[in-house]
């Protein structure tokens, strides 16, 4: 059986204040 | 007589972008001065050194929790391509850019093993 794979979004990072 | 100190199994390098030619030699760990916690699957990040902050989504927490010092680059791809629905060059492209930025703002360090 197939496994089912997440989705995939680009990884972020974010800088803040 | 030389003054050298002796040789060490590993070698940190300073901020230089990663090596792609070396990905399976080359672990990730948090610069000591990063405290990092992941909630709901995000993952904050403070720098004490410069008092700044950050915010990682759920793909560069999950990135971030390889990077233990333990897990070579192309283990955490490995990782990626197992678990995500994704091409793996464009999972390996996404994940240089990431730890090159990591390594840029000082919240990562390389260790060539």
């Amino acid at each position: 059986m197939e496994q089912k794979k997440e989705q995939y979004v680009q990884p972020v990072v974010v800088k803040h204040e | 007589m030389s003054d050298s100190l002796p040789a060490t199994p590993h070698s940190i390098i300073s901020d230089h972008p990663v090596d792609r030619t070396m990905l399976d030699r080359t672990v990730l760990q948090p610069s000591l001065d990063v405290q990092g916690t992941t909630m709901g699957g995000e993952t904050v990040l403070l720098d004490l050194s410069t008092g700044r902050y950050y915010t990682l989504n759920q793909l560069g927490s999950v990135i971030w929790e390889h990077c233990t010092g333990h897990s070579t680059i192309s283990d955490i791809h490995a990782v990626l391509c197992d678990r995500f629905d994704v091409a793996p060059e464009r999972a390996l492209d996404d994940l240089v850019a990431l730890v090159n930025h990591l390594i840029q703002e000082g919240l990562l360090q390389q260790e060539r093993r």
